[in-house]
């Protein structure tokens, strides 16, 4: 009896672990049940808030669209008249300002007129000046010249008169060398001689 | 001292010349002064050289000054400052002598007269003298009368 006691006593063991497993087992299948529960719960609450958010997104998106549409009349109405009045503006600007520059440019004609007619006046002064300062320059160089002129033509007399009278000289002084000494007196060479040392003295060659 | 009878400069070579003959042969003569003298130079001569002497302080007849007389008159005449004189014509010796005569008169002091002669000239003198010149020539009149036709 002893060796049956201890098979007895391992299956006795083994069927209270497999008793407990079962157990075991039962509360898990219960704890997953009631977890797919609370799954269930929270898929169909998440679909309940997400219908609910889909609702409020659709009159969000509606109302915007009724918004919008009235921004943009609203916007539209407003670039219109904005527009409007920017051509009106436009239009008197560029009226005004197409006054202004032909105001201007009169007054620039006007001007620049008055200027040229100035600049005549003042380069015509300036030209009638040039003019008689060239012609003063002019005249100046023609006397300048004519005088040059006439000094060539007295150098050129000079020289011909003087040459004429050298050659003239040259004959006068043959003539003067072999004739005149035949004509002096010893008495006479003696007496030019005497005057010639009377007025060496009174010129002061003997000091 | 005025020289009577030294003129020219022919006049100043002639005399030195003599004077130099004297000095050298005067050792031959044996003190004999007077004798020497009187047949080497002419009166005019002599007359000169006692002059000189005398104005000099020294004795004619004492030989030894006689030594520096002569030294001294040919000192002397050399000294005398020149006047060249270019003439036209070719004076004789008595003209010559004539002139510078009258020429030593008007200049009022000693002065020799050296002449020359340049027909070129035809009348009057050109004069130098202590590096001074003038010319008074007849060539010069004629070429001032031409020069002031020409002007």
């Amino acid at each position: 009896m002893k060796e049956n006691l201890l098979p007895m006593l391992v299956t006795l063991f083994d069927l209270i672990i497999l008793i407990l497993l079962f157990f075991y087992w039962i509360i898990l299948l219960r704890k997953e049940r009631k977890l797919r529960e609370k799954d269930q719960r929270i898929y169909e609450k998440a679909e309940e808030v997400l219908e609910e958010a889909h609702q409020k997104a659709n009159s969000i998106i509606n109302n915007s669209d009724i918004l919008s549409n009235k921004i943009k009349e609203d916007t539209d109405n407003t670039i219109t008249n904005l527009v409007y009045k920017l051509n009106e503006n436009f239009d008197s600007l560029t009226k005004k300002t197409e006054i202004q520059y032909k105001e201007q440019i009169d007054t620039y004609i006007q001007n620049i007129n008055k200027a040229n007619d100035e600049a005549i006046k003042k380069y015509s002064i300036i030209w009638k000046d040039k003019i008689s300062e060239i012609e003063e320059r002019l005249n100046k160089k023609t006397d300048e010249i004519l005088k040059e002129s006439k000094i060539e033509i007295q150098e050129y007399k000079k020289k011909q008169i003087d040459k004429l009278s050298k050659q003239l000289n040259l004959r006068l002084d043959t003539i003067i060398k072999e004739l005149l000494p035949k004509y002096i007196s010893l008495e006479n060479h003696k007496r030019l001689i005497i005057e010639a040392v009377e007025k060496a003295k009174e010129e002061g060659i003997f000091l | 001292m005025k020289l009577e009878y030294i003129y020219t400069k022919n006049d100043v070579n002639s005399v030195t010349e003599k004077l130099e003959v004297l000095r050298n042969s005067f050792y031959k003569t044996n003190g004999q002064i007077s004798k020497i003298i009187n047949k080497s130079l002419t009166l005019e001569e002599k007359e000169m050289l006692i002059e000189f002497s005398k104005s000099n302080g020294l004795n004619f007849d004492n030989v030894k000054d006689f030594s520096n007389i002569i030294e001294g008159f040919i000192k002397y005449i050399a000294n005398i400052p020149v006047l060249t004189l270019t003439v036209a014509f070719n004076p004789t010796y008595e003209n010559t002598r004539n002139i510078a005569a009258e020429i030593k008169e008007i200049v009022g002091r000693e002065v020799i007269i050296s002449f020359k002669t340049n027909p070129a000239i035809i009348g009057g003198a050109v004069l130098e003298y202590n590096g001074k010149y003038k010319s008074h020539t007849l060539i010069d009149k004629v070429r001032g009368s031409q020069n002031q036709h020409s002007l």
